[in-house]
């Protein structure tokens, strides 16, 4: 019983366990026979502040002024980051060695967590955040507008997204293709009810129900990168009076890291519609108010630039009013602001170094639990340097990261 | 000098006994720390009615005094004297659209007040038509919801304040164990207790309180007093619940049967309405709401009060001709006043981020009707309160006396002054709820 005791002190706890507390731990467990005992022994663990606070734990590092974070506290950093659960044995291991008390012994375990299978399951939670797929569950419009949108459908579009994904962000992968792949991973409802005639007689009769096939694109589709993925479509537009405006924030704020500033206490109601009057030149009136424009005109310019997919990403040339559709779009301040349909805006993503300074920004936020302050910047610098140096192989960014001061240290609380 | 930082994961769910541990300052993003709107909301409904235009006091602006305009019921407002510049008093609003859907129970005016109550649209054959401000609040940030109330489900109409869509209510726990049990261990346990689990409940607790202990000498001040305050509102609770509170000695798990009246006593609105704090402080849920007790039944007899017939009763009573009546309806306004004074001083002394509870909150009490003197509980001059720091919005301590002709300046403007005060500017409250109150906010 005290072997189990201690064992399981150890992992939930993920440090050392002092020997005081693991004595109270034994007699709560031996204190009734039997399982109850283990119950009360477990339900006293798994309630403990130990267990469900991460506590960072370090000595002050005279030099720096900073706390020195100790060899646990970075394993569960790594851990919880690029596992998505608690450090193991193996790690915790590591940690009471002093494996992890220097940034060359760091970088190697965190390169080595990478390469496991759970790695894979933490990025996809990444993924769901950073590309907002929870707005699939609440897309505003008639249900009988399109009665396949169903929750399986919803599944399969969110799978086929985070599929997708998951391929940038392994060691090795080049991310800056996530904007400009020409193929996805497709299921027969994808193909039935999403693409419908975008993908080829042969290769749509081998798609099966519940597989996810590689599935290459013709050169005559729109689709190419992320901004054409039905989920990411989908779950950024999510209204059909306002998708330009919400596909436009989520460019702005997921993948530019510019968001418009939270709208006026008292914004007015968007005008209605005139007839006759195209959803663009609708947006374009209420744009023409100078209150207005400061913040949208940074939304949706980038937001009609994918109207040539409809409110669940189903290709479309034309609105339902029989205008065509031209994906013009602006990214307003940059060089060479226009640009036309998802590919075109894909590509330029691509390229961008404002796109990855963005994602290094987000994997930071990920990885640290916590929003960028003010003194995060040289830390959030370096990172978006050695990520484009690095080919944007998230390897190297994770490498950048985990050796980086704001990893391996804390600034002190103040009494 | 602290080494220490926090990040704070999912309180686990399940086991014998469970807690949930509060928000430190320390986990929180340092610029998250400085708030511009509250942080939470509670909306409490006392039901059955005041002294129609005769219990709103006679002076109105800042220093209002208490003596009612007409000269009757003089103090049922004390108990909270004490807090007079910690709230607002706002008189005059009639709540129009209660009378909307004439031909739904026309008889029943209990039937329009919860449905109504947050949602300012009128009710619909299965309840309530539209979504509760609560609600409309949690859902656009993402805030978490608990919903609680005393005394038994009646009608939706009568039973909900909360509710998510047209027809959808919040349905609230009842049960302060079920509550207990819900929030703070996951699972309800039913079948038989071990004898010794009162003991073993208690050596966990104690383990637990241990390694708070151990936590606590590596914490800031601020976090060392939050740690304290619930290292003591736990012990409270383990005793209230665990032991006080259960019919069978030695099980902290056999809810007490709803439904017999002397359960609704004050003690069990207070436990409900610090196990709706708790929540707060330990982050399981932002926005709350509360009914102390349903409009119209029959269940709550105030006996502490000498009372022998149940409140919706006497408060029917003639307080003009009825010299006992009218003194017994006076001491249960008082009584149930009492419980919002209760509310406040907990929010008042429930440490949060750098202060307490109550400065991040908004407080929201109203009646469900106006008169409920004579017969008619009318839906005009509703009796509403707000109170809370609110993250600085709220002008407190004094007394609003609005003009309540127009619909659109009506009941449904209180309301719409919630969503203004949570940074929600561009959303209708039912049918009448365009504009907020003018001067409550800051």
């Amino acid at each position: 019983m005290k072997a189990f005791v201690d064992k399981v002190a150890l992992r939930a706890f993920r440090r050392e366990v002092p020997a005081e507390v693991k004595a109270a731990l034994l007699s709560i467990a031996t204190g009734r026979t039997g399982a109850t005992g283990l119950s009360d022994f477990l339900s006293a663990v798994l309630q403990s502040p130990s267990f469900l606070y991460r506590e960072d734990r370090g000595t002050l590092d005279a030099r720096t002024k900073m706390i020195k974070l100790d060899g646990y506290s970075i394993a569960s950093r790594l851990s919880f980051w690029l596992l998505g659960a608690p450090p193991d044995d193996a790690l915790l291991e590591a940690a009471a060695s002093g494996t992890l008390d220097n940034a060359d012994g760091v970088a190697s375990q965190a390169q080595a967590l990478l390469k496991r299978t759970e790695a894979s399951s933490a990025w996809k939670t990444f993924s769901e955040q950073w590309l907002r797929l929870s707005g699939l569950d609440d897309i505003q419009t008639d249900a009988a507008r399109f009665p396949a949108f169903d929750q399986s459908l919803k599944q399969a579009m969110h799978q086929e997204a985070t599929k997708f994904i998951g391929e940038f962000l392994k060691p090795g992968a080049d991310f800056g293709a996530a904007f400009t792949a020409r193929h996805s991973y497709v299921n027969q409802s994808l193909a039935t009810a999403i693409y419908r005639t975008e993908i080829e007689g042969s290769a749509k009769q081998a798609l099966r129900p519940n597989e996810f096939s590689l599935v290459e694109f013709g050169e005559a589709t729109s689709r190419g990168g992320l901004l054409s993925l039905p989920g990411v479509l989908a779950a950024n537009g999510r209204d059909e009076r306002v998708w330009p405006i919400l596909r436009g924030k989520f460019v702005s704020e997921s993948l530019l890291c510019s968001p418009p500033p939270p709208p006026p206490a008292n914004v007015p109601a968007l005008p209605e519609p005139k007839p006759n009057e195209t959803q663009r030149e609708q947006l374009e009136r209420h744009r023409s108010s100078p209150a207005c424009k400061a913040c949208h005109e940074g939304l949706e310019p980038i937001g009609f630039g994918l109207e040539q997919f409809d409110l669940w990403g189903r290709f479309r040339s034309v609105d339902g009013n029989g205008q065509t559709l031209t994906g013009e779009g602006e990214l307003a301040g940059w060089a060479e602001p226009r640009f036309r349909g998802a590919r075109e805006l894909g590509q330029r993503l691509a390229k961008s170094p404002v796109v990855a300074a963005c994602f290094a920004r987000q994997v930071f936020r990920f990885a640290m639990g916590r929003h960028e302050l003010d003194t995060d910047a040289c830390t959030l610098n370096a990172l978006t340097k050695d990520f484009i140096a690095g080919k944007r192989d998230v390897a190297t960014l994770v490498t950048s990261l985990v050796t980086a001061p704001a990893f391996r240290y804390a600034a002190q609380e103040s009494p | 000098m602290k080494p220490l930082r926090l990040s704070r994961r999912h309180v686990l769910r399940g086991g014998a006994v469970a807690l949930a541990l509060p928000m430190l300052e320390v986990m929180q993003d340092k610029r998250a720390r400085a708030a511009t709107i509250p942080r939470y909301l509670l909306t409490m409904m006392l039901p059955n009615g005041v002294a129609g235009e005769h219990w709103y006091p006679a002076t109105e602006g800042a220093n209002w005094k208490m003596e009612p305009k007409m000269g009757f019921g003089s103090n049922w407002l004390e108990p909270l004297m004490p807090y007079q510049n910690d709230f607002s008093l706002v008189t005059g609003l009639s709540k129009f659209e209660a009378w909307d859907n004439q031909d739904l129970a026309p008889g029943d005016v209990h039937v329009r007040s919860a449905g109504t109550f947050a949602t300012g649209a009128a009710i619909t054959r299965n309840g309530a038509g539209g979504p509760s401000v609560d609600q409309i609040i949690a859902k656009r940030l993402s805030l978490k919801t608990l919903a609680t109330a005393l005394g038994k489900l009646d009608s939706p109409h009568k039973s909900h304040m909360s509710w998510t869509a047209a027809d959808v209510p919040v349905v609230a726990e009842r049960d302060p164990i079920k509550l207990w049990e819900r929030l703070f261990q996951g699972a309800s346990t039913s079948g038989p207790v071990p004898a010794d689990a009162s003991s073993s409940c208690k050596g966990v607790l104690d383990f637990v309180r241990a390694d708070l202990g151990r936590l606590k000498t590596r914490l800031g001040a601020a976090d060392r007093i939050r740690v304290e305050a619930h290292e003591s509102f736990v012990r409270e609770l383990e005793t209230e619940v665990c032991n006080a509170k259960v019919p069978k000695p030695g099980t902290c798990s056999s809810p007490q049967r709803p439904g017999d009246t002397s359960a609704l006593t004050n003690e069990r609105a207070q436990l409900m309405l610090r196990l709706q704090v708790l929540a707060f402080s330990c982050d399981l849920a932002q926005v709350g709401s509360f009914a102390l007790g349903a409009g119209g039944n029959y269940e709550r007899v105030f006996d502490w009060l000498g009372a022998k017939d149940n409140h919706h009763s006497i408060s029917h009573r003639d307080f003009r001709s009825d010299k006992e009546g009218a003194s017994l309806q006076e001491k249960h306004l008082q009584d149930q006043v009492k419980q919002v004074a209760f509310l406040i001083n907990l929010l008042k002394t429930t440490p949060s981020g750098q202060g307490t509870l109550f400065d991040d909150s908004l407080l929201f009490v109203a009646n469900e009707h106006g008169a409920g003197w004579d017969d008619t509980h009318s839906m005009g001059d509703m009796p509403i309160l707000f109170a809370g720091g609110a993250a600085g919005r709220l002008v407190r301590g004094r007394h609003f006396r609005f003009p309540g002709g127009k619909k659109e300046a009506g009941y449904a403007s209180a309301l719409v002054t919630i969503l203004h005060a949570f940074g929600i500017a561009d959303t209708k409250v039912g049918t009448y709820g365009l504009t907020p109150l003018p001067g409550v906010l800051s």
